[in-house]
């Protein structure tokens, strides 16, 4: 039995020293596979934690945030909350729109710097400053904390609601990444500059759902505990979420390209197995010799892997962390960082693959290739119902992922087999007599497709992923961009967030002569049974009402508006309360109650439960004439922006609480924001397909030397080397082909999985699917132009391979 | 070019190996083959039999020597030039393996008249395979078929796209008497028939079918026995 | 005795720059703040104090700092407890005018509350930290009442023989009631307290040794009905400690015979305890006996090595008096604050004789400026 081994050991490493370049393809084959699984996993993990960072920045670790009505929250209802749960952190705020001494607008954030520690927001971080006046500052003194990096005076003047306030500036907070127009100041400080004092603008909490249970039992009157969900919060986690569902399956093609590798280094020496089996070696001392095999080359190549696999996340990360500094408060820096998971996954794909994939090609010397291919036809068809399954049946977010996973696991493995069936008739159709080449390499592809399973999944499931995962991106943005201008059609906004835009204020902008219509909104809280929803009333100009995207009802809906008492709802606030067409809803409003009946729903990306929006008009007529809190300004065809904007900053230097913003900006900010968000899950696509194609070639290299004999027969009827490339180049090209057309559907599949499943069941929206030709020609492309490539590095060995 | 004879080898000499561990395989060997003709090469395993036949096909270039195929010499520089002269006028049996294993019968039997730029009628092949009693095979991959079926489908295949040379390389090594039989007559009569001239190269003497010559590889050099 | 020592201004910055537990690292260590230099203007304990009640009870805002100090261990329900809940005001500034609005102050306030469940093998600690104004922290003058948010001590009326204790946290907390069954003691001379030669390094110190308490203390979601004894402490000042010092360990212990003994080291840089170390000895009847540096010799017997800090306590000593021995040893060895300051307090327990007779009981001990 030893010396067995010890023979074994011997003629493997004779066999790999006259087979160097297969022993090192194999090692790179785990390798890769293993890299491809740290690189997403790191990338995403980093990218996680830089984001992490900037919403910390803003916003802090505060789960929700407390609200109040009109006039904010009392401050002595703050006292109460503390007296009575002071276990909670939580961090109180007021905060305006100031004019800085540069004459920029700046926003004065007036905070208690004792609890900032709570919620772990930037502001916390005076702490480390030294020299600060703490006694000044908790006195009352007018000073503010400025960012570092951006220059003012020491003792600048702020100007607020029309008064100039000389303040001196205690302390520079730190920042990391580029400083926003953000000054901190006391909040009692602030209270007194801002002329609000006793009321808080928001509480922002750290709650879990104990917190939350106690916050809700105590809160009431009008203070609302809402989620804190900022716009690039929900984008992140959108982000986060589909870059999971991207870095599962890119551990899936890793595990198939090990696999791949593997079986292929075995089955390569069944000769050999057979030999020693006759010489009355046991299957088991030939499955613990494959084993240790397995393990010597699965620690060589998640090593190199590994390795392989920080380098590649690096130069990944560098490529976004520069976008996210930019757009973000405060990014912190990306770091790579191997988590214990991470390495876990990598140990997983790489060692473990590489084991499995050795005991099953062990097993299969043994047994009747047909029934294993069977057991695996089997049980990739129960993967792909059972996730079908959890697709369509409606469930938690966790199901709709292992949905998509089964559903790509079973189809793409599924695809050897089944594509060999369907292939084999079309290309025994190619006369072989007319196209000697062509029909050769073509009568190969279903023999290929068969014997490189693996292979076939993995680039099955990575084209599939560049279909569904760009189409998602192209849906997600078009639907973001509608609503954008759904949500935007005037041309600028001037909102007041204390109280209403003042008439005098609207007469001076309405006389402008470049403006030529406005819209007038009025926003406040209400609530449909219990839940608190945001009721919009408005009059919105023609081009306004037509912006709107109706999911349910038709455009006869805007006559009705203002002669009925209709109200429209947002998706998530129907889905919600489970609401229809021409249902009737209670909308109440202080001490009254709307009934309206639902003439539609419409497309809305805002988080939180949703909002009603009703008429102006019908609002007037049902509970009298409404103030406007916020108004949209149309230009005129043509007309220049800046008077507007010339004369709304003179009203922002009289009233701190008015905010004005063009929509150009907000749009390609936010359009910005998204598109850079997506660039890594971009990136990542790429990290797939190349992986994929690199496995690629390497099946195709190994078939390579699987057929030897067939190579100098064709020697032998006179084939030259230059044409038995050929014909491996066009079995690659149509393998690439027959897999792109394959994958084409799942890839759809994918994308409808990530639009109507994982978004809805994650965020309460609905993607619509745009059918973007782009991601469906790249995939095609990516799998063709790719498979040819891999034909042509598979078939420089053919030379060699033949003599 | 008629005058030419099918297959000629001049002076021939062949090794393996490079430097001190350079072993000799085929000393000085002259022969020439015409068409229609039909001679046996025996000897001893590892006698250089086989390295004789890959020298004449063309498959190796010959160290020392001229090979010239019904005329034309083979070009000891150019694998591609070889390649072109065996796919125009030599057909090839070997022991096993003869078929392409993605391809039908009848696709074998078409691939050599399409590499060779001839065109090929169906039909005919069909005849062909019918007289033989072979045309249920037609439509069948190598895999379906027996070992015998295997080699009378390649004795068909080396001769299909009407060669000038057929050479044989213990094509019945792997075949019971019977069978062997069966391959080694229709080999010989279908050369004759199509006026190839045939080199068959075994180990064994139990030759069943008379040859014109009968020849033996001994210390590197090629005797004539008969 | 921590209260003792951490009079000093540095302390007040340092509190806040202190970066509770999310600094990890190093936790301030108390002992280097008290070498720093005071702001002139506050006050401090030159005289003899003419202490009036329930005035005194309340803040002294003209002084640096103080305290509001609990300690006590109880038993209920086959469930033994420690506990501390110990309330400090920090004078950012001496008293002047301040800006308008209610926010403004000149006083910060910071609450400890620690529960050692030795049934259930846990240290549970918290703490709150406010400005005072707003009602969010501060002392009332006409009563012991002094809170920080939600975490209160409280005297139903004007003296202490109804006091009340709430601190609920996430998880864990108590809600006691206590009541004085001994007369206040007025530490030092008369309530004045030095901590060295320099005059108005002192503070003004008197305790309540001993208050029966009864009450609940919650673990997790349990409420366990406890009774006990706990000892209280009140001192305030403005500097204290001298730059030889390196740390300190106080003794607060209740025998069983009735005799509750207060003690504590001041430890200078050369080893041992200095001569300002002083404490207390109260007899069963009230009666009162100064204890000096020289009257009571403390040995440490065993010691226990923070996994989280790596500092090392004397979690077992020996204490040596004329007619006095006793060997006190902690109830449960991590009882190590690691939020804004790092130090050791923790309850104990109490065997040796007393007069010759042997005695037993519990109390609580406090060690600063280990390494």
């Amino acid at each position: 039995m030893t010396s067995l081994l010890r023979l074994r050991g011997l003629s493997t490493r004779r066999h790999f020293a006259s087979h160097r370049g297969q022993l090192w393809l194999a090692v790179l084959g785990v390798a890769i596979g293993v890299a491809a699984v740290v690189a997403v996993d790191l990338a995403r993990i980093s990218v996680r934690a830089s984001f992490q960072a900037s919403l910390d920045a803003a916003v802090g670790g505060a789960t929700h945030r407390i609200v109040g009505g009109e006039a904010g929250i009392p401050q002595s209802r703050y006292v109460e909350l503390r007296r009575k749960l002071g276990w909670i952190p939580m961090a109180p705020t007021v905060d305006a729109q100031v004019v800085g001494p540069d004459g920029l607008p700046w926003t004065l954030l007036g905070v208690d710097l004792l609890r900032e520690e709570a919620v772990a927001r930037s502001g916390g971080r005076w702490r480390g400053i030294d020299g600060f006046p703490i006694d000044r500052w908790f006195a009352g003194d007018d000073l503010v904390l400025a960012p570092e990096g951006l220059p003012l005076p020491p003792e600048p003047t702020l100007t607020i609601d029309g008064r100039a306030f000389p303040v001196e500036i205690a302390a520079a907070y730190p920042v990391s990444g580029p400083p926003a127009r953000v000054l901190l100041a006391d909040i009692g400080t602030a209270q007194r500059w801002l002329g609000r004092e006793g009321h808080l603008d928001s509480v922002l909490v750290v709650a879990d759902e104990l917190a939350e249970d106690a916050l809700n039992r105590t809160l009431g009157g009008d203070l609302r505990l809402v989620r804190e969900n900022t716009e690039s919060a929900g984008l992140s986690r959108a982000f986060e979420l589909n870059l999971m569902a991207l870095s599962l399956l890119t551990a899936l093609v890793g595990i198939f390209i090990v696999y791949n590798t593997f079986s292929f280094l075995v089955l390569q020496r069944k000769p050999v197995y057979a030999l020693e089996f006759a010489l009355g070696a046991s299957p088991g001392a030939r499955t613990r010799g494959v084993l240790l095999e397995a393990l010597a080359l699965g620690v060589l190549g998640t090593g190199i892997g590994i390795v392989l696999g920080l380098v590649l996340g690096q130069v990944t990360l560098s490529l976004v962390s520069q976008t996210v500094s930019d757009l973000y408060y405060d990014p912190g820096d990306a770091q790579v960082i191997l988590a214990p998971l991470t390495a876990i996954k990598a140990l997983l794909v790489g060692l473990a693959g590489c084991l499995v994939a050795g005991w099953a090609a062990s097993r299969s010397v043994s047994s009747a290739s047909q029934r294993i291919s069977q057991r695996v036809g089997i049980i990739a068809s129960l993967a792909l119902v059972a996730g079908l399954f959890l697709l369509v049946v409606p469930g938690p977010l966790l199901t709709g992922l292992a949905g998509v996973f089964a559903t790509s696991l079973g189809y793409a493995l599924l695809g050897g087999p089944f594509l060999a069936l369907l292939s084999e008739p079309l290309i025994r159709r190619i006369p072989v007599a007319a196209f000697p080449f062509v029909g050769l390499g073509a009568r190969r592809v279903p023999r290929s497709l068969d014997r490189t399973l693996p292979a076939v999944a993995a680039l099955t499931l990575a084209v599939a992923t560049v279909c569904g995962v760009g189409l998602m991106i192209e849906s997600f943005r078009t639907s973001v961009s509608d609503w954008l201008d759904q949500s935007l059609s005037a041309d600028y906004y001037l909102a007041a967030d204390d109280g209403v835009v003042s008439r005098a204020d609207i007469d001076r902008l309405r006389a402008l002569p470049e403006v030529e219509g406005m819209s007038r909104f009025n926003l406040r809280t209400a609530y449909v049974g219990d839940t608190a929803i945001d009721l919009a009333v408005q009059d919105l100009t023609d081009e306004g009402w037509n912006s709107y995207q109706l999911l349910d009802g038709d455009s006869s809906v805007w006559a009705r508006f203002d002669r009925e008492p209709v109200g429209l709802v947002t998706e998530s606030l129907a889905r919600l309360e489970n609401l229809g067409l021409g249902e009737r809803i209670a909308v109440k409003i202080d001490d009254r109650s709307l009934e309206l009946t639902i003439a539609g729903v419409i497309r809305d990306y805002r988080t939180g439960p949703g909002r009603v929006l009703m008429s102006w008009k019908q609002y007037s007529a049902l509970a009298g004439a409404p103030e406007p809190t916020s108004i949209g300004l149309y230009l005129a065809p043509q007309a220049d922006g800046e008077a507007v904007e010339r004369v709304a900053a003179t009203l922002l230097a009289e009233r701190s609480d008015y905010r004005f913003a063009s929509t150009g900006e907000i749009r390609a900010r936010s359009l910005e924001i998204f598109d850079e968000t997506f660039r890594l899950t971009r990136v990542m696509q790429w990290i797939a397909a190349v992986v994929a194609l690199v496995g690629l070639t390497g099946a195709l290299l190994a078939l390579q030397l699987e057929r030897r004999r067939e190579l100098v027969l064709l020697e032998a009827l006179g084939l030259t080397a230059a044409e038995q490339r050929r014909c491996v180049r066009i079995e690659a090209f149509l393998l690439g082909g027959v897999i792109a057309v394959f994958a084409m559907p799942l890839g759809i599949l994918l994308a409808w999985s990530l639009t109507a499943v994982i978004n809805p069941r994650a965020f309460g929206w609905r993607l619509e699917l745009i059918w973007a030709p782009f991601p469906v020609v790249l995939a095609l492309g990516i799998a063709v132009f790719g498979a040819w490539i891999a034909g042509l590095a598979a078939s420089s060995q053919v030379g060699e391979a033949a003599s | 070019m008629s005058e030419s004879p099918a297959l000629s080898l001049r002076g021939v000499g062949q090794h393996y190996g490079q430097g001190a561990a350079t072993v000799p395989v085929l000393d000085d060997v002259d022969l020439e083959v015409e068409r229609g003709e039909a001679i046996a090469v025996l000897g001893r395993s590892g006698s250089g039999k086989t390295t004789l036949l890959q020298v004449a096909s063309g498959l190796l270039p010959a160290d020392q020597g001229d090979v010239a195929i019904a005329g034309t010499a083979l070009d000891r520089g150019s694998a591609a030039q070889r390649a072109q002269v065996r796919r125009r006028r030599i057909g090839v049996v070997f022991q096993q393996f003869n078929l392409i294993p993605t391809l039908t019968v009848m696709e074998n039997l078409e691939f050599p008249p399409a590499l060779a730029g001839r065109p090929v009628d169906r039909r005919e092949l069909i005849d062909w395979l019918a007289r033989l009693g072979l045309e249920k095979l037609a439509d069948r991959f190598p895999e379906q078929l027996s070992g015998g079926e295997q080699q009378r489908v390649a004795v068909l295949r080396a001769l299909v796209h009407e060669p000038d040379l057929v050479l044989a390389d213990e094509p019945t090594a792997n075949l019971d008497l019977e069978n062997a039989q069966r391959v080694i007559e229709l080999l010989h009569e279908q050369s004759r028939q199509r006026g190839a001239a045939l080199v068959l190269v075994t180990h064994s003497s139990d030759l069943t079918v008379p040859m014109e010559r009968i020849l033996r590889i001994e210390n590197r050099r090629l005797l004539q026995v008969q | 005795m921590m209260r003792l020592l951490m009079a000093l201004t540095g302390a007040v910055a340092a509190l806040l720059v202190a970066c509770g537990g999310s600094s990890g690292g190093d936790g301030n260590e108390p002992i280097a703040l008290l070498q720093t230099e005071v702001d002139d203007g506050f006050e401090r304990p030159r005289e003899v104090p003419d202490f009036r009640f329930p005035r005194d009870h309340g803040a002294h805002p003209g002084f640096q700092s103080e305290w509001w100090y609990v300690t006590g261990n109880l038993t209920g329900e086959g469930r033994s407890f420690g506990y501390q809940l110990t309330i400090f005001r920090f004078g950012l500034a001496p008293e002047g005018p301040v800006a308008a609005g209610s926010w403004a102050t000149r006083q910060l306030w910071l609450a400890q509350l620690a529960v050692t469940d030795l049934g259930g093998d846990q240290f549970l600690t918290a703490e709150r930290i406010s400005r005072g104004a707003l009602d969010l922290a501060g002392a009332r003058d006409d009563r012991l009442a002094v809170h920080v948010e939600d975490f209160v001590i409280e005297a139903t009326d004007s003296g202490l023989e109804s006091v009340q204790l709430r601190a609920l946290d996430r998880g864990f907390g108590i809600d006691l009631q206590l009541s004085a069954v001994k007369p206040i003691v007025r530490q030092g001379n008369q309530g004045l307290s030095a901590k060295g030669p320099t005059p108005g390094n002192a503070s003004y110190y008197y305790s309540v040794p001993r208050w029966e308490t009864t009450g609940s203390v919650r673990v997790g979601d349990r409420d366990h009905d406890v009774t006990g004894l706990s000892w209280f402490d009140r001192e305030w000042s403005t500097s204290a400690l001298e730059g030889n010092q390196s740390g300190w360990d106080w003794f607060a212990l209740h025998l069983d015979d009735g005799t509750d003994l207060m003690y504590y080291g001041l430890r200078e840089e050369s080893g041992g305890f200095g001569p300002y170390s002083a404490g207390v000895l109260v007899a069963a009847d009230g009666a009162v006996r100064k204890l000096s540096a020289t009257d009571l010799a403390a040995h440490p017997l065993d010691w226990w090595e923070s996994p989280v800090t790596g500092r090392t306590y004397p979690i077992a000593w020996r204490l040596e008096g004329t007619d006095l021995a006793l060997e006190v040893r902690a109830k449960y060895a991590a009882q190590e604050h690691r939020g804004r300051f790092h130090y050791w307090e923790g309850a104990v327990d109490v065997t040796g004789t007393r007069d010759g007779r042997p005695v037993a009981g519990s109390g609580y001990l406090e060690m600063t400026g280990y390494q």
